[in-house]
């Protein structure tokens, strides 16, 4: 599938308990060799919409899977893999078992579990009961799962939970790798700077509605007009004025310090020379992605 | 401010090689798939296979209990020695029963429903419905084929020890047909079993309902009936009277031992007629089952 493709279109999905609306109109695409981070505060809504595109729980809205609903493809798992919290199945049977039994519901060969027990360097541990896997085993025999199927679409609900540095590393190698083979991968996370160092694109959720939508670098740009310009000047009144002719905002910080908003430290050492106004500190601290993020939340939260 | 976005393609030991563009599975292989699926959840059981091994042993028991009361002038009829293979060795119908309620029966929707692996099935098969069409199709086989097992187990162990005891074989052929209904009986016990537990969202209360229901239960409230005027006649078309009607031919019994079949039996509904009825039973309660299935969430955690 070329790259950009959309292999997964979420439209409208919607969700209520009695008159309590827990998604509103959310709607995403995923496309094929991009990594698409979906990103939200806890109880954002993030699991509730991939368990309605997965057809696992009940709402308003279509997901259409390449084009067709995920059930009319007779096999979902050679369409979509899914890990939604590590491994779900019989607490008694052996990891290889499990996975020999999924690949039997989706038509893949014994070979290929073995295959993917390897790829995710869980082979010694193929013996294993699933009640006896640590939550990072968990995670990676459930991404051996999705992998399965061979699918060209891979979602992820919070694949990192619980996951040590080096495994979160591994993964996040791993799924570039997957999408750079020409999946579409769908990463859910709480974290939003875990994303910057994996997502193409990101899905802000914020209270079950879609805040913000665009490409890391778009959403990393529009954070940096949030930057904040420190300084030190004997003369915070002639600065002060000087600003807010500009548009730009400053709040004083205590004795000579001061941040400013609104405009950049370029653009404010610049006004500080042509106004004869001297400096004895200037710095820019742009947001992180994460702080962006949070601030798109609070924004909601005092909205609604 | 954290780096930028730098995708390297590290080695995660990924194969190389794109997916490939999925294909669109006609239902009938997507159900073939599902019912290996629910096979292989069952094999992968040790609990599985040690009832069976439990039931195999016993069901060998069937002939030397024979002994106990051999009559070695008269051949046994058929009808009663279908009954031998049905009922008589008890031993036999615990572990059975076991193995149709906690194993075959309850355990597949059970894990889907109650231990979270819906999610894993549903995605894994084509859905909701034809993961629920092949846990029947299963139960119903895979129960059959034990009780037809058990059957033939205990009915070779019957033939040893007649002819060790010198005693006349009974008619085998004629009794192909009680085994038959026995095996009916247990396929339609584990589809009964599955649409409890997917009814109920609960392993516990369907595996005590399904034991006390018959044996207590039923015989309550048919006996209640009885004194609600105009419902005399409704013990006989209860659901397990039905069943036992079904499995034990009374009209083939002769003097107290056809009073006291009557009286375990508990309907006077004719084998043929109490066999229809049962099935009905038992569609309608697979239907049921199958609607509140198809309801279902997939729980989450």
């Amino acid at each position: 599938m070329p790259k950009g493709d959309v292999l997964v279109e979420a439209q409208h999905l919607r969700r209520s308990f009695g008159s309590r609306t827990v998604l509103d109109d959310v709607s995403l695409t995923l496309r094929a060799g991009e990594v698409t981070g979906f990103v939200g505060a806890n109880g954002a809504g993030k699991t509730t919409t991939i368990r309605l595109m997965l057809d696992l729980a009940r709402g308003a809205g279509t997901t259409l899977f390449l084009g067709r609903p995920l059930h009319a493809w007779g096999s979902p798992g050679n369409v979509v893999g899914a890990v939604l919290g590590g491994i779900a199945g019989h607490p008694k049977h052996r990891v290889r078992s499990h996975l020999r039994m999924v690949a039997a519901g989706c038509g893949a060969s014994d070979r290929r579990v073995d295959d993917m027990l390897e790829l995710v360097g869980l082979t010694q541990a193929a013996g294993l009961r699933l009640s006896q896997l640590s939550l990072g085993m968990a995670q990676r025999v459930g991404i051996a799962q999705a992998l399965l199927g061979d699918p060209p679409v891979l979602i992820l609900d919070e694949p990192a939970n619980g996951l040590d540095p080096h495994a979160i590393r591994w993964l996040r190698d791993f799924l570039r790798d997957q999408a750079a083979q020409g999946r579409a991968v769908m990463v859910s996370s709480h974290l939003l700077g875990e994303m910057e160092q994996l997502a193409d694109r990101v899905v802000v959720l914020s209270r079950g509605r879609v805040v913000a939508a665009s490409p890391v670098a778009e959403l990393l740009s529009r954070a940096g007009s949030r930057s904040v310009v420190t300084v030190q000047t004997p003369d915070l009144a002639g600065l002060t004025r000087l600003v807010e002719e500009q548009g730009g905002r400053l709040r004083p910080a205590g004795g000579p310090s001061a941040h400013i908003t609104g405009l950049d430290r370029i653009r404010v050492g610049a006004l500080a020379a042509e106004g004869g106004v001297v400096l004895h500190w200037l710095s820019e601290d742009m947001p992180s992605l994460e702080d962006f993020y949070l601030s798109i939340a609070e924004e909601e939260f005092r909205i609604s | 401010m954290t780096a930028p976005v730098t995708h390297t393609e590290q080695d995660t030991g990924a194969p190389a090689s794109p997916p490939p563009a999925p294909r669109v599975v006609p239902a009938g292989e997507a159900f073939r798939n599902a019912c290996r699926y629910e096979w292989r959840h069952l094999a992968a059981l040790r609990s599985t296979w040690v009832l069976l091994g439990v039931v195999a042993v016993l069901s060998l028991l069937t002939g030397p209990s024979l002994l106990l009361d051999l009559d070695r002038t008269r051949a046994i009829g058929a009808a009663q020695m279908g009954d031998v293979l049905a009922w008589s060795p008890m031993a036999t119908q615990i572990p059975l029963l076991c193995f149709f309620v906690l194993i075959l029966g309850t355990g597949p929707v059970s894990t889907d429903l109650v231990r979270g692996a819906a999610r894993t099935t549903w995605l894994a098969v084509n859905g909701r419905r034809t993961a629920y069409a092949a846990k029947c199709a299963v139960g119903f086989l895979v129960g059959a084929g034990v009780a037809a097992t058990s059957a033939l187990v205990g009915a070779v162990s019957a033939a040893v020890v007649l002819a060790a005891a010198g005693a006349p074989q009974p008619a085998w052929a004629a009794v192909l047909l009680p085994v038959v209904r026995f095996v009916l009986w247990m396929g339609c016990w584990a589809l009964l079993c599955t649409a409890l537990v997917a009814l109920l969202r609960n392993r516990i209360t369907p595996v005590v309902l399904l034991c006390l229901w018959p044996v207590l239960g039923e015989r309550l409230a048919g006996l209640l009936l009885g004194y609600v005027p105009g419902l005399d006649g409704v013990g006989d078309w209860l659901p397990f009277a039905v069943g036992r009607a079904m499995l034990t031919d009374v009209s083939a019994f002769a003097g107290d031992d056809k009073a006291f079949a009557e009286v375990m039996v508990g309907s006077d509904l004719p084998t043929l007629a109490a066999l229809v009825v049962y099935l009905l039973y038992t569609a309608a309660l697979t239907a049921a089952g199958y609607w509140a299935y198809c309801r279902r969430e997939a729980p989450t955690g």
